[in-house]
């Protein structure tokens, strides 16, 4: 059997601790602001966090890239030189055109590499919703799987991926088109906070309305507790966007409501902050199959 | 006689002018994007493709159509970006398939190139989505191709092509109901069009720029008003209003001057003064008179007059007046929502938040019975919630409801503006459950705090607070809290006083008295003594509460 590289993308939000614990590689966007373009390095290689969502505090917009052609060559290449198989789990299509992208850049990579299969996944998800994702199927390659297999079993367990994320407000959600929401959330809310996840198609999604920053937090934890399943042998994964003290308090409660098997906790990276903004936070886990449809 | 003969460097030509027409039209093609994610780059996208792929044919003027083509389409895959970028590269891609071994093609093979070009496309896409650019391609090319005879020329060919194209184009919100929600067509489609548009022009030796694109649908529906149609609406007439040194001697000029006559010839006014620029929006039967009259003091930087009979209803302001005239009744939707409130802003504001009438609720003209009734008429809902919003409108609202018999009418228990603003915030129908959403309504009212501030009327002492007259007093239901000379000074110890330091939000809906200064004081408060709460400012523009402070 030829071994498998498992690799994402910058919307993945794993941080360079995990990437190397569970050996997955990712494929960088670009974001673009003052003028610039960078790699959307999850590493925070070309500015801080702080930087990045102090940026976006001003008032600037942020904007973003897929994956270019040339970084997904580069990449598959790498690995099919090396005779691996990939499995390239990526940002729901709902919100980036990347894994269109790979499987375009793949066709003809194939061609040379007659041995080699590259698989493109739509993660349906983003974040850790994601990088979960990438994660499992690390572990399932860990486990003997081929590519084909691990393929199939993250393609089966995709929408059972459990996302609670709350926002100050939609705004930046609205300017950058990656929500899909009803008229009830559309107006200024005036303080009431959306709880967002991932629907049955990758969209993002609001379904309820919390009274306030504490009170939506608080939500996340309860609606994340009544959906998890079997919480005791995973990893809950706490994203945030610069608001550190907000994750150290959702950390607290999970450990306090939800016993699970361990806690992993990142800011959320270029990408995903670019497009949801400053003070978004949220908890992730396999739970509940997904059937909500915004 | 045409060109019967696609050669290498008269493709790199055809090319390089659609890139040239593609690169002028960007922006256009930009504010087009709303699929599939609506953040407006689907223009520049397609251009920095083209325009990779032009930079890999410079300077090969001398290679043959199927060296061109293919270097042409592996600059444009490398520099392909979004979605749109990838698609149109993967269009050459096939195209330049097509044309492989070949020095020059004719016609036929030409069409069968770009035929070529659309199935490679389509073949990259995981779920093609028709209404896209990818429709516009493929039945363009369909259409185009099967028209061609052995008398085809380059020209008439690519005339057809361009035609066939914008046409497909011009269906795009039919196929895909986002663009036509929108009132748009296909960004990526008029991208293509541009493209090949601009190769059009190039083929004719004409690389001038003109629009044969309409890029709005139309998207007014002029149903609502026609020749035995009579007047009943008026005119929601906004305009920005410069103000010249020449009419008007600025620093003596009051926005009064406006507001007291605009309240004479129309209602629902809203106008405020920013510099020496006028914001003007009225409801009026005369727009006119409106003009004429407000010319006597600058001139118009930009107007805009809709007939309120055919305009799109999101924009309607519904006062009490404007619902006597009611509307045809057509089908009922599921639910509605009925609200009172008195200043434009907050008018807005809930309007905003999802109420379907806001009835004018201006102290001294508490809405009436039949004011429900009439509002009920135009919400036309299964279910109508109501929000009356005072303790003193509650009563005629529930006799509204008693006696009306189209609609299930569910009176909430809003005393006051807090009261309705908090319920209104947490509305939402999907739950589907009039008792549920019933329930949340009133849940959402616990809990939230509403203080006013206004002028008192005389002196006395209440609450064992004393007044004086003309001294703001501030106040909550109905107990005396507060009371100060100073407008902004009432508003603080209005805020300590009802626990400011334990809220999350505070909403402050200014009165039409209040000056940017005492705003900025506002704000400055907060940001100094209570940063954790979170400050939201409307600018409500009612008369008699200077400021309606909702704390949650």
């Amino acid at each position: 059997m030829r071994p498998v590289k498992i690799i994402t993308d910058s919307c993945s939000d794993l941080g360079g601790d995990i990437r190397k614990q569970y050996d997955i590689a990712y494929a960088r966007m670009n974001t673009e602001y003052d003028g610039k373009e960078l790699p959307a390095s999850l590493d925070w290689e070309y500015y801080t966090p702080k930087e990045l969502y102090d940026v976006m505090r001003a008032g600037n917009r942020v904007l973003t890239t897929q994956v270019p052609v040339d970084e997904f060559t580069n990449i598959f290449t790498e690995y099919l030189e090396k005779g691996f198989d990939i499995v390239y789990i990526g940002c729901s299509t709902k919100q980036s055109g990347s894994v269109n992208t790979a499987a375009v850049v793949a066709k003809p990579l194939l061609e040379k590499y007659l041995d080699g299969r590259i698989f493109c996944i739509d993660s349906y998800n983003a974040c850790f919703g994601e990088g979960m994702l990438a994660v499992q199927a690390a572990e399932y390659r860990d486990a003997g799987m081929d590519a084909q297999t691990i393929a199939d079993h993250i393609t089966a367990v995709r929408n059972d991926v459990n996302e609670y994320v709350t926002v100050n407000s939609l705004d930046t959600l609205k300017r950058a088109g990656r929500v899909k929401a009803s008229s009830a959330f559309l107006g200024n809310m005036f303080g009431v906070k959306p709880i967002l996840i991932s629907d049955v198609n990758g969209d993002q999604t609001p379904i309820k309305k919390v009274k306030g920053r504490q009170a939506s937090m608080d939500e996340l934890v309860k609606l994340l507790k009544e959906s998890i399943i079997r919480p005791e042998n995973q990893r809950i994964y706490i994203a945030h966007a610069d608001c550190i003290d907000d994750a150290e308090y959702l950390k607290s409660l999970v450990e306090k409501e939800i016993p699970c098997k361990e806690i992993y906790m990142n800011y959320i990276g270029p990408i995903i902050g670019a497009s949801i903004g400053p003070s978004a936070v949220g908890v992730f886990g396999f739970g509940k199959t997904v059937e909500f449809e915004a | 006689m045409g060109t019967a003969q696609l050669q290498g460097k008269k493709f790199i030509e055809l090319v390089t002018g659609g890139a040239a027409n593609l690169q002028a039209n960007v922006s256009i093609v930009n504010d087009l994007n709303v699929f599939p994610i609506p953040d407006g780059d689907t223009g520049d996208n397609m251009s920095l493709t083209m325009a990779g792929g032009i930079q890999a044919i410079e300077g090969c003027s001398e290679g043959s159509l199927s060296e061109i083509s293919e270097k042409l389409a592996q600059g444009m895959l490398l520099c392909a970006r979004g979605n749109s970028g990838v698609i149109l590269s993967q269009l050459f891609a096939g195209l330049a398939k097509g044309f492989h071994g070949l020095d020059a093609a004719n016609i036929k093979t030409v069409g069968f190139a770009i035929r070529s070009g659309v199935r490679r496309a389509y073949e990259s896409v995981m779920k093609p989505t028709e209404g896209t650019m990818l429709t516009v391609a493929r039945e363009a090319a369909d259409q185009a191709c099967a028209d061609i005879t052995p008398e085809s020329t380059l020209e008439s060919f690519l005339g057809e092509y361009l035609t066939e194209m914008n046409a497909s184009l011009q269906r795009t919100p039919e196929l895909l109901s986002v663009l036509k929600e929108a009132g748009v067509i296909d960004s990526g489609g008029a991208g293509l069009v541009y493209l090949i548009d601009g190769m059009n022009r190039s083929l004719h030796g004409r690389t001038e720029k003109t629009d044969n694109i309409t890029t709005k649908q139309k998207s007014t529906d002029t149903r609502g008003f026609n020749e035995n149609s009579v007047m009943k609406f008026g005119y929601c007439t906004e305009f920005l209003l410069q103000l010249q040194t020449c009419k008007v001697n600025l620093s003596s000029f009051s926005i009064k001057t406006i507001t007291n006559y605009l309240d004479t010839v129309g209602d629902s006014v809203v106008a405020f003064q920013t510099g020496s620029i006028v914001k003007v929006h009225v409801h009026t039967m005369t727009p006119g008179s409106v003009l004429g009259f407000c010319q006597k003091y600058g001139e118009f930087l930009s107007v805009k007059i809709d007939n309120m009979a055919i305009q799109h209803n999101d924009s309607i302001v519904q006062n009490r007046f404007e619902i006597s005239d009611g509307v045809p009744p057509q089908k009922q939707k599921q639910f509605g929502v009925v609200t009172v409130a008195s200043g434009a802003g907050v008018q807005e504001a809930f309007r905003n938040l999802g109420a379907d009438v806001v009835i004018d609720g201006r102290d001294g003209k508490n809405p009436s019975t039949e004011d429900f009734m009439k509002a009920f008429d135009v919400v036309n809902a299964e279910t109508v919630f109501v929000l009356p919003n005072n303790s003193d409108i509650i009563m005629a609202a529930r006799q509204a409801a008693e006696l009306y018999t189209k609609s299930d009418i569910r009176v909430l228990e809003s005393r006051n503006i807090g009261d309705g603003y908090a319920a209104l915030s947490m509305l939402s129908f999907d739950s589907g459950n009039v008792n549920e959403i019933t329930d949340t309504l009133n849940q959402a009212m616990n809990g939230v705090v509403t203080g006013l501030v206004t002028t008192s009327t005389r002196d006395a002492t209440l609450n064992g607070v004393t007044i004086h007259e003309h001294d703001y007093i501030g106040f909550s239901e109905k107990n005396m809290i507060a009371s100060s000379p100073s407008k902004t000074d009432t508003a603080r110890i209005l805020l300590e006083k009802l626990g400011i330091s334990q809220k999350q939000v505070l909403i402050v809906i200014y009165g039409i008295d209040v000056t940017e200064e005492e705003k900025r004081m506002v704000r400055r408060y907060m940001t100094e003594h209570h940063s954790k709460v979170e400050l939201f400012e409307i600018d409500g523009g009612q008369d008699i509460y200077s400021f309606m402070l909702i704390l949650e």
